[in-house]
């Protein structure tokens, strides 16, 4: 007969990597599935060009990792909250785990990017003039601070897909269609707002004095720590 | 007492889930937990694992409050009737996930469970039947080793053979590795033997919380000739009675003493212990009022 006594007192800590664990290793095709669509995307776009003598081709192609993580962000985080929390961790061990795989995962996506921009530039666009990995002047540069242009909206868009899978989680599914209609009006009347006191000149001039490499990398984590809230907000009382 | 719930009620708009439910678990304990559909059982559940919040009342699992206790919810398992998983998870990608969540977790012990109940390691979870849903959720039960464990329904869409492997396995790893298990079923006359404490639960009440040795016995039922029944239930508590062609079936509270089984002999009626199922039927249907288990015989 053995006692169960628990090896370890679990701390916040070891049950966050627990999860982080979790998330990575358990079904990691979720991990790899952006880094597979990004380049099938690539490969579509690359042979879509054969042929084509137009110097410079710059595609969106790879804004299909951004989406795809925003995706998988939202529908991943909405599905694992009631796994993991039915399995008994704590709210909080499981949003801090999601806010941290996200950020491991798009520093890995971003190096490979940076890396994948260095290649680009040293093939002559994969000898078709194509920028499909360094489509801009700030993705230009080998300093490796380039990293976080792609690192930091990939934050963005995961500390945002989790907080609408929050959102859903919380509100479910027709609730949550009612507040974003309610949020998409409130929005577009304080665009109205903007206008009708003619507040866009000041705006467009203020980003137009800030360097792209602020805005990617500095101004843009504003917003990713409003939706990094906002999550934790939604998430802290909803039941799996 | 690794458990301790005091004054707990539960509100979710006008209807009232739980009102004023106390009662303590103790350590190295099965526990059934009993009652009705809606009765409150799941919510109570919810609250012990932190997975809801009481609207008044206290709650303590090994003297903390469970709520976003990391320390609390790692020594507890909550195997639930309706456990999501993750669109594309595999059941081996279940007991992955259990493995790195629990940590009194028995690999060796879950994958010799996943064998004796005929689970397919790689079925994706949406794919699998009621019963081998329910089957992957008494795997993680018992292969996390909880010192809390806690099934709700666990058996639903299980054949008789597979829970009475539950049953026997559950009783072979409790003798193994004690804990305290609480039991939420239907199916209380299969557990019977296996409970050590009952807890009932009525709208939202907890009308009966009795070791389940004391508890059985305490009603029986007396069948016989109208005028025969008449005499035997004279001077005693009558719980119920029903008529059953020429016969009547009356309930009474516990007279399983010799002089009543020698009078009852005499009267020509017999009598017959309810089983625990049938108690719980009595007590949540209107039959008998629960207090009726605790008055003095007259």
């Amino acid at each position: 007969m053995t006692t169960l006594a628990v090896h370890h007192r679990a701390t916040l800590a070891s049950r966050v990597l627990a999860m982080v664990r979790l998330q990575l290793t358990v079904y990691p095709f979720l991990v790899v599935l952006p880094i597979i669509v990004v380049w099938a995307s690539f490969v579509i776009t690359r042979l879509s060009v054969i042929g084509v003598q137009e110097p410079n081709v710059r595609v969106g192609g790879l804004m299909s990792i951004f989406l795809v993580q925003l995706g998988l962000a939202a529908v991943g985080g909405y599905q694992s909250f009631g796994h993991a929390v039915g399995l008994n961790v704590t709210r909080r061990a499981f949003y801090l785990a999601s806010l941290l795989t996200g950020a491991l995962e798009s520093v890995l996506y971003g190096l490979m990017l940076y890396l994948a921009g260095i290649l680009e530039r040293a093939t002559d666009g994969w000898g078709a003039h194509l920028r499909f990995f360094d489509p801009t002047p700030v993705t230009s540069s080998t300093s490796p601070v380039t990293i976080l242009v792609y690192t930091v909206p990939l934050l963005f868009m995961t500390v945002v897909g989790l907080f609408l899978g929050a959102l859903v989680k919380r509100l479910g599914p027709r609730n949550f269609i009612l507040v974003s209609v309610a949020a998409a009006l409130v929005l577009g009347l304080v665009a109205a707002l903007i206008t009708y006191l003619d507040g866009w000149g000041p705006i467009v001039g203020w980003l137009a004095r800030q360097s792209p490499l602020a805005i990617f990398t500095g101004w843009l984590l504003v917003p990713t720590a409003l939706a990094g809230a906002g999550g934790w907000l939604v998430l802290r009382r909803a039941v799996p | 007492m690794i458990v301790s719930v005091k004054d707990v009620t539960k509100r979710f708009g006008r209807v009232v889930a739980l009102d004023g439910v106390s009662f303590t678990l103790r350590e190295n304990a099965i526990y059934g937990l009993l009652g009705r559909n809606g009765a409150g059982k799941t919510t109570l559940m919810q609250i012990l694992t932190g997975q809801q919040l009481p609207t008044a009342g206290t709650v303590e699992v090994f003297g903390a409050r469970p709520y976003e206790n990391d320390a609390v919810l790692a020594r507890t398992c909550f195997v639930r009737e309706a456990q999501r998983y993750p669109d594309d998870y595999r059941v081996k990608h279940a007991l992955r996930a259990a493995a790195l969540l629990f940590p009194n977790w028995d690999e060796a012990y879950a994958q010799s469970l996943v064998d004796e109940f005929g689970l397919p390691r790689s079925r994706p979870i949406k794919k699998l039947s009621r019963g081998m849903l329910s089957a992957v959720g008494v795997v993680v039960g018992l292969a996390s080793r909880a010192p809390l464990t806690l099934f709700d329904e666990p058996y639903l869409g299980l054949d008789a053979a597979a829970r009475q492997l539950f049953y026997d396995r559950l009783l072979a790893d409790y003798a193994e590795h004690p804990r305290t298990v609480v039991l939420s079923t239907h199916l209380i006359d299969e557990v019977a033997d296996l409970v050590e404490h009952v807890l009932v639960i009525d709208q939202g009440r907890l009308i009966v919380d009795e070791e389940a040795d004391q508890l059985r016995g305490q009603m029986v039922t007396v069948t016989g000739p109208p005028a025969a029944v008449d005499a035997f239930v004279a001077g005693r508590t009558e719980l119920h009675r029903t008529t059953i062609g020429p016969l009547v079936r009356s309930t009474l509270r516990g007279v399983a003493d010799a002089d009543s089984r020698a009078e009852a002999e005499r009267l020509g009626v017999t009598i017959t212990p309810l089983s625990l199922q049938q108690m719980v039927v009595s007590l949540t249907t209107g039959a008998a009022r629960p207090d009726m288990l605790k008055e003095t015989p007259q």
